[in-house]
């Protein structure tokens, strides 16, 4: 089968570059190969001689149909990466290919690299299974490093240097949305919201006299609320919190969603999920964007639950501030063991606060000591 | 073709074949041999192994790492000219020629749309809304823009693929969809209850397999290879067949996650107190377990058979032999030893997936042996592919 008339008529405007005029003069080491080349125009193989000269590669014609001989300069090359069982590709400026068989690739290899063709430094590291082992342990170090130090220590970061107005801003709408779609407005007799709101704004205003927020009183129809929460601009607490507890364990829990907005967790707790998954997609995204989900939840629980942690310590300093005995914290974390006994438990790694024993233990042992004065 | 005629004799054609007929005409030919004018069935073959892939893949992730993912698009085209030189026809690989910069330069941009999306969001909610339309109509252009950067990028023997789809094609395909993507936007907007979100996403799911089916028949519908242009019948029934298949499976295997669940809990409940707690946590892993392990892979399978059924390129048919049973039996398996590892076996998994995919399908030559058809691809083919440029500059890809 003669292939020449098809390339030969329709490249000669770019043969120039790459054709040699004859003779060509072989490379001193006479060291050749047998490789397969392309034209880039049709699928049918050359089977041609491959030699590598100092400056140039050159094809060889054989019974190939290739009428002339090619040439190519090395300086336009670039090395393929030494994968096992595959025969050596190089795609050439052309447009054409060439390919050498892999049983004689590593000495055409090594050849094209003495003669200054080199692979990516990635590439020729990837050969070794020192590498391998190398790699894998500074991942790994790499990933808990990140987990443990560099997304907090870079979320921390960002919230720091986020003014609290965009903050808001980002935030406002969360409530808004939730406000108008979930909640409606409280129940309690307005004198008892005013005692409340009185006591603790006057405690907040001298624990944290810059913070900006708004008390609200809601309740969740349709179901029991023993709960408060608190977004950036607001702490709003359910009407079942006030009937259930008394009023002093009420200012405990306040103080704890004041925590909350005084250590901006929202926000934190928002761009340390949003680094975890970054980094869980690119170690395991790959595999499984399940895994790589569980395991970020897993993780973002338990900062939610040093979080928490952290807003209890502030509720001991604004019982503190309001003059209420610390003995509140505790009884209101006895009446909440007493409701979540009924209820299930999970495991603490699935939890987003900490178990409310735990809890109760570290609020006695602070009610122990006496408030500093 | 070579059939056995008797003499042009109303007796003879009448005659059993015995020794009388013998007597007055001969030896018959052997009897018939079936001159099927067979061409030959080559069968794609993988040669990567996962210990090469291994590295390949740390490696990729440890710069990643460290580069905050610039360095991404070289990982990419990397793994993709891996696995496209490690798969072969005929003993030649296929090869995959993309530049990284161009990859940066998609992700960057897609990086700018999710900046604007975002700011727009933050801006007002009703600006992120109409900016998540507009993502939402971008994306199937976008969908397929990275197809055509994929098929232009790879190559056999030296000769470039290429996807031709034209854009109004990939509105027709996507417009069900569309609608009601626009339209969950919408209901959100307006505050509407859950049970309009829930009926959207029940209608979606209806149209999804139609919508699947009309992607791949512009991928295979317009591909070429150099100047051999692919031809597809679109099969929509085969397409809900098999999602249908997929979902009975997947329901039997809620079925069996639940009483597994609630047998394990019972035994356990015994001396594990908080188990019973923890059963629904682990009936949501379980169940989301069930769809990686049995809904996915069965859909690939059974989608492997039918889109390749009704491709055809030439003279050349094809024959898709990835086999669901075998296939989830796979997957289960890789994915579980993915899951007690941390993700480290993951390269081996992907590669052992790979090969059975790659390896399942086989290519059939109906006239004429495949090689000598390779051989005079081109001969016609006068205009050359780099000529031509495949690699239009608006088409950026995004990744897969």
């Amino acid at each position: 089968m003669r292939q020449t008339s098809i390339w030969g008529g329709e490249m000669k405007a770019n043969e120039s570059t790459s054709t040699l005029p004859q003779p060509i003069a072989s490379n001193n080491e006479g060291v050749a190969w047998d490789g397969i080349w392309y034209d880039g125009l049709s699928a049918h193989p050359h089977r041609l001689r491959v030699e590598v000269g100092r400056e140039h590669l050159l094809l060889l014609p054989e019974s190939s149909g290739l009428a002339e001989a090619r040439r190519y300069a090395l300086a336009d090359l670039t090395c393929p990466e030494p994968w096992q069982g595959v025969a050596r590709g190089l795609s050439l400026p052309d447009g054409s290919s060439l390919w050498v068989d892999d049983d004689a690739a590593a000495n055409f290899l090594h050849a094209l690299q003495r003669a200054g063709v080199l692979s990516s430094k990635a590439g020729r590291l990837m050969q070794s299974w020192t590498w391998g082992v190398v790699a894998t342990l500074l991942v790994l170090a790499l990933v808990v490093w990140l987990d443990r130090k560099g997304i907090p220590w870079a979320a921390e970061w960002a919230v720091q240097s986020l003014p609290p107005r965009i903050e808001n801003r980002i935030l406002q709408p969360v409530f808004e949305h939730f406000d108008r779609l979930q909640l409606a407005p409280s129940e309690l007799p307005p004198e008892r919201r005013e005692r409340l709101r009185q006591r603790f704004m006057a405690a907040a205003t001298a624990l944290a006299p810059e913070q900006e927020f708004q008390l609200e009183f809601r309740t969740l129809p349709g179901r029991a609320a023993i709960n408060a929460f608190a977004l950036p601009g607001h702490i709003v607490v359910f009407d079942d919190l006030v009937w259930y507890l008394d009023e002093d364990e009420v200012l405990g829990v306040l103080g704890h969603e004041l925590g909350h907005l005084v250590h901006r967790h929202g926000m934190e707790g928002l761009l340390r999920t949003g680094g975890l998954v970054i980094l869980g997609t690119a170690v395991l995204g790959d595999a499984s964007m399940l895994g790589a989900g569980a395991l970020v939840l897993a993780r973002s629980r338990q900062h939610s639950r040093e979080a928490e942690r952290e807003a209890d310590v502030y509720a001991l300093r604004l019982v503190d501030a309001a003059g209420v005995p610390r003995r509140a914290l505790v009884s209101f974390m006895q009446k909440f063991e007493a409701i979540e006994k009924d209820a299930s438990l999970s495991p603490e790694w699935a939890l987003s606060h900490p178990a409310t024993t735990s809890r109760r233990e570290y609020f006695e042992q602070q009610a122990a000591q006496d408030p500093p004065r | 073709m070579a059939i056995f005629k008797p003499a042009d004799s109303s007796l003879a054609k009448e005659l059993e074949d015995g020794p009388l007929r013998r007597e007055l005409y001969g030896e018959p030919p052997a009897p018939a041999p079936e001159v099927e004018p067979k061409g030959e069935e080559t069968r794609l073959v993988f040669t990567g192994t996962g210990s090469e892939y291994f590295r390949i893949w740390v490696t990729h992730l440890l710069l990643n790492l460290l580069t905050l993912g610039l360095y991404s698009p070289w990982a990419k085209v990397r793994k993709a000219r891996w696995f496209a030189q490690h798969t072969r026809l005929l003993d030649a690989p296929f090869d995959f020629h993309a530049d990284p910069k161009r990859i940066l330069l998609g992700r960057l941009a897609v990086l700018a749309l999710l900046i604007g999306f975002l700011g727009a969001t933050l801006a007002a909610p009703l600006a992120g809304a109409f900016v998540l339309g507009l993502v939402y109509l971008a994306a199937p252009l976008l969908l397929i823009s990275a197809q055509r950067f994929r098929f232009a990028n790879t190559s056999w023997r030296g000769l470039r693929f290429r996807l031709s789809a034209p854009t109004k094609e990939i509105y027709r395909a996507s417009w069900p969809l569309l609608v009601l993507l626009l339209a969950g936007i919408a209901l959100d907007q307006a505050e509407a209850t859950r049970g309009f979100a829930l009926l959207t996403s029940f209608v979606a799911s209806l149209v999804w397999p139609w919508t699947h089916a009309q992607f791949k028949g512009l991928q295979h519908g317009y591909a070429a290879y150099g100047n051999w242009r692919f031809d597809y019948r679109n099969d929509v029934r085969g397409f809900y067949g098999a999602y249908l298949g997929a979902a009975v499976f997947l329901l039997l295997g809620f079925l069996i996650v639940a009483v597994a669940v609630s047998v394990l809990g019972l035994v356990a409940g015994a001396w594990l107190p908080q188990f019973s707690a923890d059963a629904s946590l682990v009936y949501g892993l379980c169940s989301a377990l069930t769809v990686y392990v049995v809904f996915v892979p069965y859909v690939a399978a059974k989608l492997q058979q039918v889109v390749w059924q009704n491709t055809q390129c030439g003279e050349i048919v094809f024959r898709g032999e990835l086999q669901a049973k075998k296939f989830i039996g796979l997957a289960a398996g890789q994915m579980l030893l993915t899951l007690l590892t941390c993700g480290l076996y993951w390269p081996f998994a992907l590669v052992r997936i790979s090969r059975y995919r790659i390896e399942s399908l086989v290519v059939i030559s109906t006239e004429r042996p495949l090689e000598s058809l390779a051989a005079s691809a081109g001969a016609a083919n006068t205009t050359g592919v780099f000529g031509e440029g495949w690699v239009d500059a608006a088409n950026l890809d995004l990744g897969w």
